[in-house]
């Protein structure tokens, strides 16, 4: 099975289909040499496919991806505490998409602004308890802090531009990656 | 009275505090105290100063002298409004608490609403309303805020947890039920680990205003202020507002006054009112309000105030507003009064007309329309009778506006790949997820099986400004077989598809696009300003014949930079061009050959030059040194090498200028400039004019591209040439980065991202190209006869061509679709300076 950190290295990938070293070592932060030697270990592996607009996972990266779930996740999938946790997630997330297409359909009011943000630092305190069980989260964490300081500071792209690490890419990617977690299929929102 | 001798006056009145006094009672407060004084009526309210935040502060909790003064307040208060806080006998009242800084501030406390109801208060409430559903309602969501907002725990859970006890008092209303619902709501937040809470409203208002004082130190609201190097000891003030209901009696209500259409600006009173309601019932659109155009929707007294009101309002905003109101009993409440927001066409209406109605200046009205506006409004459209003859073959729900056409592609990678290699694509998916990025970003338009106006495809369409519809259950998409079905029609991945991304529409074939403008008369005013502010002249480049009129129509100076290579991609004949040039390669004076060229060169022009109507007209010469030669001529590595030059070979540039000349002496246009590519010195420009003059040319010029040309500019000026920069070539050149195809903004974002470099060379101008630039605008600016402009090509960046602007440059050349909004962004630059 993947170490950690390759796995942490090869799941950026996984929910960004494409990534290159710089942005792998942004999300996770991970320093970008150690990104390197990991994506370098893959490549050997026949995991990823190098391109040079970033690393692609093949077919035999994306079954490790997922092996390192199931197998890592096994435990925390059954504790009903997290199946609680998942679905006040669902009701917070349903705020947030709401949110995010009413900001874009006003033209970025500030008081929809505002229920979005409210909604992100709701969804980063109760990240915060899954620390225990899933520490890598913490990424996600610093992640989410930065995007909305970036918010607040006037760069609205930081809302929910798709190319950049904005608030609405990185909820998305957390939703992927806690759907992977407990196993179950991304419904079609 | 020697004030030295009392206690400070943390809490005041709001229509007795200075309104011109931010700094102390934030903008709230303040914009209350000028809609008193204005003689608008407004719920009565009260404030505590930044100076009661940094007694708050010093002392570590709510201090009891303002504590004091607030109960003091609220006598005042309950004076005015003749109910009584607290009240367990009668109709309560009920106060909302907000913060107001000097400058707003994310993370700083939201609004709580309704505070001041007990379980005996809300069921006096029912009795007095005859509605125990509106009382519950009230009494909820004020507990659902104060649990989200002062407690800072989850509204939602708590919520979710009152659901069995608020069912029992909903359907058997009385004191028991009510105190049940009060016990449930207690041990549901001491459950939620929430320590001391009480049920008295006096406490909670406490508790209220030390939350709104807390969070001025909330994590967001100092890392904001230390990014923007606001002083931490400012502090907030907290406005106290009682609060008024418009389901109080059948004359009362609530509702929403526009001082302008928002849908199309005309100014007129436009908006809504629901009877017997309050503003959230409103919002949530369960009743049907009555539009204020029907006659009786509200009393003429009240009608007569919104539109009095709502001209003062405009006057005081530099704006048009929107006006939350409610009706209580016979006394109508201006609740909240914000600048309108708008539609884009409504928006270039209302900013014209608001400088025709004398409330703002031309420049003003500049910053009331965005650049996204304005590309909005002259965004293409589908050509209507082509949209007439159009089949539908699906339909689905529209996502995010606009109208574009591509071959149909089922996945992501494909679509990317297809992209690049200059395909037109619309990606097919039955859904999408962060993983298509790649493949939306390349595509015109997205269309998805699954998936509601809220889905992933649709919020990521609109964050791109691209078309797309969802749910378009119809159809069947199968990416691994390539094809996609819809009912028993069978399609390929290559099929043609044409999307609205507004009606939802998918149409099979390519519908044809053509700019459009709607309210294009405000368009033209507001643009006009614009360069009038900036003072800047713009050409419009990429002009054939055929749509030479319609640039023109937009009041360019000229027509230029054309490129000549694109006159014959239009005529159809660039593949006799690319021969003629093989011929020439092989037999450089043969005359023939020459011949042919100037011919060829005579008939790409002609039309434009017909239709042009003696406007100006700069046409660029080919240069088969550049990236798009290379890629255009199959045989280019096999060409004559000092083709590649400059200036090349003069049987090519003497044909071709032949070939101008003879074009415009026929069509009797006397005002064409040819101008020569990748000039590097004055030697090559004066040969360019000999050959140019021989043939009866009076102006020449060149397009400046590198280092080299730049470095010898103002001797070029002297010399009396036209001078165009090409920016983004001398951009390229200058750093030396390969051909231009290799520059995504994302590379550079990445790169600066790594440290790498100080700032994006696509964005900003740096340091020394921006003196250079600046020295040699300054140096040409004396001389009366030289002209020198900007060519900056479809989608620079707004931010560099402000820096060409601080620079001295001010004339512009852009192909027509961007031409809008170079002109106003740098019109709002202009205004912007201005005004600081």
């Amino acid at each position: 099975m993947l170490s950690d950190t390759d796995f942490i290295t090869l799941n950026a990938v996984y929910l960004k289909k494409m990534a290159t070293g710089a942005t792998i070592a942004e999300v996770t932060g991970l320093v970008a040499d150690v990104v390197g030697q990991h994506l370098a270990t893959a490549d050997d592996h026949g995991w990823i496919m190098s391109l040079p607009e970033g690393a692609m996972l093949l077919p035999d990266g994306i079954d490790q991806v997922v092996a390192y779930y199931h197998a890592t996740y096994a435990e925390v999938r059954a504790q009903p505490a997290l199946a609680t946790w998942y679905e006040a997630f669902e009701t917070l997330n349903k705020r947030f998409i709401a949110s995010v297409s009413e900001w874009q359909q006003t033209e970025g009011d500030e008081r929809v602004e505002r229920r979005l943000l409210q909604a992100a630092e709701r969804l980063v305190k109760d990240i915060r308890q899954l620390l225990a069980i899933v520490p890598r989260y913490e990424a996600y964490v610093r992640r989410f802090e930065q995007a909305m300081d970036r918010v607040d500071q006037g760069q609205r792209d930081y809302v929910c531009k798709p190319t950049i690490d904005s608030v609405h890419n990185i909820w998305f990617e957390f939703h992927e990656d806690i759907l992977a977690v407990l196993g179950r299929p991304r419904d079609t929102t | 009275m020697n004030r030295s001798l009392m206690e400070p006056d943390f809490a005041q009145p709001v229509e007795r505090i200075d309104p011109q006094d931010t700094a102390r009672f934030g903008g709230k407060a303040t914009g209350l105290a000028r809609m008193a004084a204005a003689g608008i009526p407004v719920p009565p309210a009260f404030v505590i100063g930044t100076d009661g935040y940094r007694a708050f502060r010093a002392a570590g909790a709510l201090p009891p002298e303002i504590i004091a003064q607030a109960e003091a307040q609220m006598l005042r208060l309950e004076e005015a409004t003749g109910r009584r806080f607290g009240a367990a006998d009668a109709m309560p009242l009920l106060v909302s608490v907000r913060s107001g800084a000097q400058i707003s501030m994310p993370g700083m406390m939201d609004t709580v609403l309704n505070l001041g109801i007990t379980a005996r208060g809300a069921w006096a409430m029912a009795v007095a309303t005859g509605n125990a559903a509106f009382a519950l309602d009230t009494w909820i969501r004020f507990w659902r805020m104060f649990c989200d907002i002062v407690l800072d725990l989850d509204g939602d859970a708590l919520a979710r947890e009152l659901d069995g006890a608020l069912q029992q008092a909903r359907q058997a209303p009385g004191g028991e039920a009510f105190d049940a619902l009060e016990a449930a709501v207690l041990a549901a937040l001491a459950a939620q680990g929430a320590g001391e809470v009480r049920a008295d409203p006096h406490w909670q208002l406490q508790r209220a205003i030390g939350a709104v004082f807390e969070s001025w130190d909330s994590r967001r609201a100092r890392a904001y202020r230390a990014h923007h190097k606001i002083a931490d000891d400012l502090g907030t003030a907290v406005t106290v507002q009682a609060m008024v209901f418009g389901n109080f009696d059948a004359h009362s209500g609530s509702g929403v006054a526009f001082t302008r259409d928002p849908n199309t600006g005309e100014s007129k009173l436009y908006g809504e009112f629901l009877a017997c309601c309050q503003g959230e019932d409103l919002v949530s659109g369960e009743a049907t309000p009555v539009s204020l155009a029907e006659p009786g929707a509200l009393s003429e007294r009240h009608r007569g105030e919104l539109l009095g009101h709502g001209r003062q309002l405009e006057r005081m905003y530099h704006d048009a507003v929107d006006i939350e109101f409610t009706v209580e009993g016979a006394q109508l409440y201006f609740l909240q009064v914000r600048p309108a927001k708008r539609t884009a066409q409504a928006a270039v209406r209302i900013a014209a007309e608001l400088v025709d109605d004398g409330i703002i200046s031309p420049p003003a009205a500049l910053q009331k329309v965005s650049i996204e506006q304005l590309k909005r409004l002259l965004r293409p459209s589908f050509e209507p009778n082509a949209l007439a003859a159009a089949t539908v073959l699906t339909q689905g729900t529209g996502a995010s506006p606009g109208h574009s056409y591509g071959i149909a592609v089922l996945d992501s990678d494909r679509a990317a790949t297809l992209a690049a290699s200059g395909q037109r694509v619309v990606l097919l998916r039955p859904t999408t997820s962060p993983q298509d990025i790649r493949g939306m970003l390349a595509s015109q338009a997205i269309v998805t099986a699954r998936g509601g106006a809220l889905s992933h495809a649709a919020v990521v369409s609109r964050a791109l400004d691209l078309p797309c519809v969802v749910g378009c259950e119809a159809m069947e998409i199968e990416p691994d077989q390539r094809r996609f079905t819809v009912g028993h029609q069978v399609l390929e991945e290559g099929a043609p598809l044409s999307v609205d991304g507004a009606t939802g529409r998918v149409y099979s074939g390519v519908l044809p696009l053509e700019s459009t403008a709607h309210a294009v008369g405000h368009i033209d005013r507001i643009l006009g300003w614009s360069d009038a502010a900036a003072q800047i002249g713009f050409w419009t480049a990429g002009v054939n014949g055929g749509d030479a009129r319609a640039a023109l129509g937009q009041g360019p100076q000229g027509l230029g930079v054309i490129a000549l290579t694109d006159l014959f991609i239009a005529a159809g004949t660039l593949n006799e061009l690319i021969d003629a040039i093989n011929d020439l390669s092989r037999q450089p004076v043969d005359k023939d050959v020459q011949d042919r060229l100037a011919r060829m060169t005579y008939d790409a022009c002609r039309h434009l030059m017909l239709e042009s109507t003696g406007a100006p007209i700069d046409i660029r010469l080919p240069n088969l040194g550049s990236p798009r030669a290379q890629r255009l001529i199959s045989t280019w590595a096999s060409l004559a090498p000092r083709l590649f030059l400059p200036l090349g070979l003069k049987g090519l540039y003497g044909s071709l200028l032949r070939g101008i000349a003879d074009a415009a002496r026929e069509t009797a246009h006397a005002r064409v400039t040819p101008l020569t590519a990748a000039v590097t010195c004055v030697e090559e420009f004066s040969a360019f004019r000999k050959a140019a003059e021989a043939v009866g040319f009076g102006k020449v010029g060149v397009v400046l591209q590198s280092p080299a040309g730049l470095s010898c500019a103002a001797e070029l000026a002297r010399a009396e040439a036209v001078l165009w920069i090409d920016i983004r070539e001398l951009i390229r050149t200058y750093y030396g980065y390969p051909s231009a195809l290799s520059f995504g903004d994302e590379v550079f974002e990445d790169y600066l991202a790594d440290g790498y470099l100080t700032y994006n060379p696509r964005s900003t101008l740096g340091p020394q190209l921006g003196d250079a630039l600046r020295t040699l605008s300054a140096n040409i600016a004396p001389m009366v006869h030289a002209r020198l402009g900007i060519e900056c090509g479809d989608g620079t960046s707004l931010s560099l061509l402000e820096d060409l602007y601080r620079a001295g440059l001010r004339t512009f050349s852009a192909p027509a679709p961007a031409t809008a909004g170079l002109r106003l962004g740098l019109g709002q630059l202009a205004a912007r300076s201005k005004s600081s």
